[in-house]
């Protein structure tokens, strides 16, 4: 994104709206910081600009990443690695059985809440989860750049790219998703963002489900609040 | 993608905020009456779709995701109450429509929601909060407005500057939710929350550009 110094009238009604603070007004007139800016396109749509100066710029590989994982509609690279910002994880768990019974899931959100984030850091908690026993989900767009999956590496052309935020997806056993937890509490100190994080559990037949009984077993910190597949989705329809 | 899952805020807030999403599994589910003209008589559907786009009200509906559907039920849904969520899960139960339906809110709410319904989690996802440079963060007042936006197209400095033009009486603080509900593209920021966040925020943290060197 760029803002085009012929129509900006200076008016400063764009000043707050970047999501990542990417716009500076130094002497009136706006301008964006190329680096901090993730693509998301909130300037340009928003229509905040009364002189329409915001100008999307063909974006080539690896930039379009930015706009891929920021913004919200999927867009195609070009490449043929990515599809998209995520998946639908356990939203249709009851159809997919992505997650089934003995196994913890886990959703990273690097750069979440509004931070943003690079790959690079992306990579960092991607290789410790991986070192302690996690497995990345396949058909996830983050896991789609990684050069080796079983060890969470990026391709290294990827990783000086900033976005929004990106989900990172894995699972383990049941057994090792505490040490998970701590690995992600350990890695929280390497990197130069934050990240929220999702811990997901197929229920049992009596809506019990294991991981809460190891979350609050081992006093983690869990919200009041999340999600619950209730299970209405059909896989054989009548 | 996990957007409607770190929504902050205590407990008397949250359990005025629900989002109901409900998802095609596209490999199972049967085709829509529309999946099947497309495919069977293209031209006719194309044709359809351009009258109905073409109207004010078509584009004003696909434009809010409000009953695009067959049945006419929202497929995303910001409920404030038990009591609508409960009657939202419902419907869903009656049509059958073989989408898979997932809750967001307050885990005990929504159980107690699905057993006056005879219904039973199928599978749970947990916020386990935010790790990392949190030091870097807005003032938390700031991040229960701006998370009600998933995808966080809500920029904090916009939800102070808002909140200093409703403190200042610039902006009814229905106005402003409203301002900032419309960055949120996936229609699950409750804006009703919002206004009453916005008014607690006071604008106090907000300092204009010229003002931060």
């Amino acid at each position: 994104m760029r803002i085009d110094t012929d129509k900006c009238q200076a008016c400063g009604a764009c000043h707050t709206i970047c999501v990542t603070d990417a716009i500076s007004h130094d002497d009136g007139f706006g301008e964006i910081d190329a680096d901090l800016c993730v693509e998301c396109y909130v300037c340009l749509r928003s229509g905040i600009c009364p002189s329409a100066a915001f100008v999307a710029e063909p974006l080539a590989w690896p930039r379009i990443l930015r706009h891929t994982f920021s913004a919200v509609q999927p867009v195609q690279s070009g490449s043929g690695l990515i599809d998209g910002r995520g998946t639908a994880e356990m939203k249709t768990n009851d159809v997919s059985g992505r997650y089934g019974p003995g196994e913890v899931g886990f959703t990273v959100d690097v750069g979440r809440p509004g931070l943003g984030a690079t790959f690079a850091d992306v990579e960092r908690i991607a290789m410790a989860v991986a070192a302690a026993g996690a497995v990345m989900v396949t058909g996830n767009p983050v896991t789609g750049l990684m050069t080796d999956p079983a060890t969470g590496a990026f391709r290294d052309d990827v990783k000086g790219e900033r976005v929004l935020s990106c989900v990172l997806e894995f699972k383990t056993d049941e057994a090792d998703a505490l040490a998970v937890v701590e690995t992600l509490r350990r890695v929280a100190d390497e990197v130069d963002t934050v990240f929220s994080v999702g811990c997901i559990a197929r229920c049992r037949d009596d809506g019990t489900d294991p991981a809460r009984e190891l979350l609050d077993g081992a006093g983690v910190f869990r919200r009041p609040n999340g999600k619950t597949n209730i299970g209405l989705g059909r896989a054989d329809p009548a | 993608m996990t957007h409607t899952l770190h929504r902050q805020g205590d407990a008397e807030a949250l359990a005025r905020d629900y989002v109901v999403l409900a998802l095609e599994n596209r490999a199972h589910v049967p085709p829509s009456w529309r999946e099947r003209l497309a495919r069977r008589a293209p031209w006719l559907h194309a044709l359809l779709k351009r009258i109905y786009l073409g109207s004010g009200l078509g584009r004003l509906l696909d434009r809010s995701g409000v009953a695009t559907g067959d049945i006419g039920l929202d497929w995303t849904r910001v409920c404030h109450s038990r009591r609508e969520l409960r009657d939202h899960i419902a419907r869903f139960q009656r049509a059958d429509t073989g989408r898979s339906v997932v809750v967001s809110g307050v885990f005990e709410e929504v159980r107690g929601c699905l057993a006056e319904l005879g219904l039973k989690p199928h599978t749970v996802q947990y916020s386990l909060g935010c790790f990392g440079r949190t030091e870097r963060l807005p003032r938390p007042e700031i991040l229960e407005i701006t998370t009600l936006c998933g995808h966080h197209l809500v920029s904090p400095r916009r939800v102070e500057e808002l909140a200093t033009e409703v403190a200042e009486g610039r902006t009814t603080r229905e106005a402003a939710a409203a301002a900032l509900g419309g960055l949120c593209l996936c229609k699950i920021f409750n804006e009703r929350r919002a206004a009453e966040l916005i008014v607690r925020t006071g604008g106090a943290g907000y300092r204009c550009e010229e003002d931060r060197s």
